[in-house]
């Protein structure tokens, strides 16, 4: 459960790193009939910027996924969010072409049918939660970033953006409760981070650094991916709030037994200035106020 | 921000979504919301505001002429120098006052820089290089009327193109623009350089992009006696006389880390151009009591149309365009 898959590749080699990375954590299990792939289109980026699902990946995924287990749907899904609408990237990103060559279906999970399902969340006691994620095998796609609140931002965090309402910015107060109670109402059974190109930094997750980082995280605990994400981008997993609270949760291991190329050598610099994410953060805080305050004087 | 002008009451609000026309005047607590904006201007209004997307602007400000009602309308004035120009000579017509926001004008750092300019510091103004890096709009608004050919020139363009008139105080003469689409598949311009000749042989370039991986709205102003530079968005201004020594770039640090304490204990940063609209809705209001000038007078607001109408024109027929000169009345 905690196998933790890593392979180095680059575009041109993807689907052999993508295969590699999901062999060596076992495989996806159970041959599904119906599947549902979860991509990260969270901001209009192009994808050598490492914001968004690169097509290239996708594909590769895909194709994979087809010719080894050969599944009845395979369903690829994002949610609208408070500053991306997802039917537009996926277009100008060229998915369309791909979608339609492997058959899959385009899910916005704002638009969908969705249920509501009761948890013991952190947060939340019940979430809506579009259909076909329930009845579907869903296999997070997720990017390897780091992230200005959530200081990472790779597969626990990328559930938390299927959620249906396009106004998450409002969960931001208590994000990291929010992420763990969407893995908890969606359950996600495989956790694929794509990090050829990683995007580091403070500015994440959309204006982060590109970085060449040439590697895949894969398994089918996605807390345990992440947290192998996390030392990836030299963050100690048990300082991530999410994180640890996914680990407490029940939805996984923060421990990652990692199976291939050890994360010493494959660590990256992920430039993260401290500093500045606290001034952010303090900066953020003293607007929110004041904006507060002059819409009560209204 | 309108509501919090004294003496001004607001009679009501449309939208043709009338949900959030509902919403809004619940939010700010305005009586009445109309469906059709023509049953608003029926209403004996003093002015109105329009925040409709641009390719509206031309015929609701006939609209609101036509029954003597000042405007002040979100920028562009029109999508095209034709309705523009229809546009001002209702105005002009029926006496009643249009201004165009463009809320940058009250940006500190470039109103010092245009004092600067202004009171000859720097000399006779040779060019202005503006750089403005700004999100794909998706990040601001889920309409999609941007989404037409010029893209990025019709989306902050205007912006940009006001401060090269502000700045350049002349006609522009010939406008040349290139632009392309970053994805090749939206089918639009999202990045575009827009090089501007004046009458005053001052020359304007603009480099502006949806896709840029720096969010930067900065402005470069070089004259004979100096050379400013300007960042919009931190709101920082450095004025530079021959050579910038290190010494000059160490104070400049100085001047900026306190700066930056300032706006950040003031609640100003991460803001951007909205902290800017209370000015100019004040400045509006007095204009249109007499006791000051238009915020934005109407002849910048019309060469910047030209400048945009021109440059859309110039990146589909791939060669510089001379602008018409604006009938005489008008100026």
């Amino acid at each position: 459960m905690r196998t933790v898959g890593i392979a180095k590749t680059d575009y041109t080699h993807v689907y052999d790193g993508v295969a590699e990375a999901v062999e060596k954590a076992g495989g996806i299990s159970n041959t599904p009939d119906r599947i549902c792939i979860k991509v990260n289109l969270c901001d209009c980026r192009t994808p050598e910027t490492g914001a968004v699902t690169d097509p290239r990946f996708l594909e590769a995924l895909l194709s994979y996924i087809q010719s080894s287990l050969k599944p009845d749907r395979i369903f690829v899904a994002e949610s609208n969010a408070t500053s991306a609408r997802p039917d537009l990237i996926m277009k100008w990103l060229g998915y369309e072409k791909i979608l339609h060559r492997f058959k899959a279906t385009w899910i916005n999970g704002s638009r969908a049918l969705t249920r509501p399902v009761a948890i013991m969340g952190r947060h939340f006691k019940q979430l809506d939660v579009p259909e076909v994620v329930l009845d579907s095998y869903l296999i997070s796609l997720a990017k390897l970033k780091t992230h200005m609140l959530t200081t990472i931002s790779c597969g626990l965090k990328n559930i938390y953006g299927l959620l249906p309402y396009p106004r998450k910015v409002a969960f931001h107060p208590f994000l990291d409760d929010a992420i763990v109670d969407a893995n908890l109402a969606m359950h996600p059974r495989f956790s694929i981070v794509d990090g050829i190109i990683a995007q580091v930094g403070t500015q994440g997750p959309a204006y982060g650094v590109p970085i060449r980082a040439n590697v895949v995280v894969a398994g089918s605990d996605i807390v345990s991916v992440d947290a192998a994400c996390c030392k990836l981008l030299g963050f100690s997993p048990f300082f991530v709030g999410h994180l640890r609270k996914a680990h407490c949760s029940g939805l996984g291991s923060i421990r990652p037994e990692i199976v291939g190329h050890a994360l010493e050598g494959l660590t990256i610099n992920p430039e993260y200035r401290r500093v500045e994410k606290i001034a952010f953060s303090v900066a953020r805080m003293i607007r929110d106020a004041r904006s507060q305050s002059r819409a009560s004087q209204m | 921000m309108l509501s919090s002008i004294e003496g001004l009451e607001l009679v009501g609000i449309a939208d043709k979504a009338a949900n959030r026309a509902r919403n809004l005047a619940k939010r700010f607590r305005i009586k009445n919301t109309y469906a059709d904006y023509l049953d608003l201007l029926d209403e004996g209004l003093d002015f109105a505001v329009l925040c409709t997307p641009s390719h509206l602007h031309g015929q609701m400000i006939v609209d609101c002429c036509d029954r003597g009602i000042h405007v002040l309308t979100e920028k562009p004035l029109a999508h095209d120098t034709e309705t523009a120009l229809a546009a001002a000579k209702a105005a002009k017509l029926q006496r009643v006052k249009l201004c165009v926001v463009q809320n940058y004008r009250y940006c500190p750092a470039l109103r010092k820089a245009k004092k600067i300019v202004d009171s000859g510091r720097l000399g006779k103004v040779l060019a202005m290089i503006i750089v403005a890096h700004t999100p794909h709009p998706m990040t601001w608004t889920h309409s999609r009327w941007l989404y037409t050919a010029g893209g990025v020139v019709d989306d902050f363009g205007p912006h940009v193109y006001d401060i090269m008139t502000w700045f350049g105080a002349s006609s522009p003469q010939v406008v040349f623009a290139l632009g392309d689409d970053v994805t090749q598949r939206m089918d639009l311009a999202n990045y575009a350089h827009v090089s501007v000749g004046f009458g005053n042989s001052m020359h304007a370039a603009a480099d502006l992009s949806w896709f840029s991986g720096s969010r930067v709205f900065a402005i470069n102003i070089y004259g004979t006696g100096g050379r400013l530079q300007i960042d919009v968005t931190s709101d920082s201004l450095e004025e530079v006389h021959g050579l910038a020594t290190p010494v000059t770039e160490v104070m400049s640090s100085w001047h900026q880390a306190l700066h930056t304490i300032r706006e950040a204990a003031l609640g100003r940063l991460l803001i951007g151009g909205i902290a800017y609209y209370d000015q100019l809705y004040d400045d509006f209001v007095r204009y249109l009591e007499n006791i000051a000038p238009a915020p934005v007078p109407l002849l910048d607001s019309l060469r910047a149309v030209q400048i945009m109408d021109y440059s859309r024109r110039s990146i589909v027929q791939g060669r510089a365009l001379r602008p018409l000169t604006l009938p005489e009345e008008l100026i």
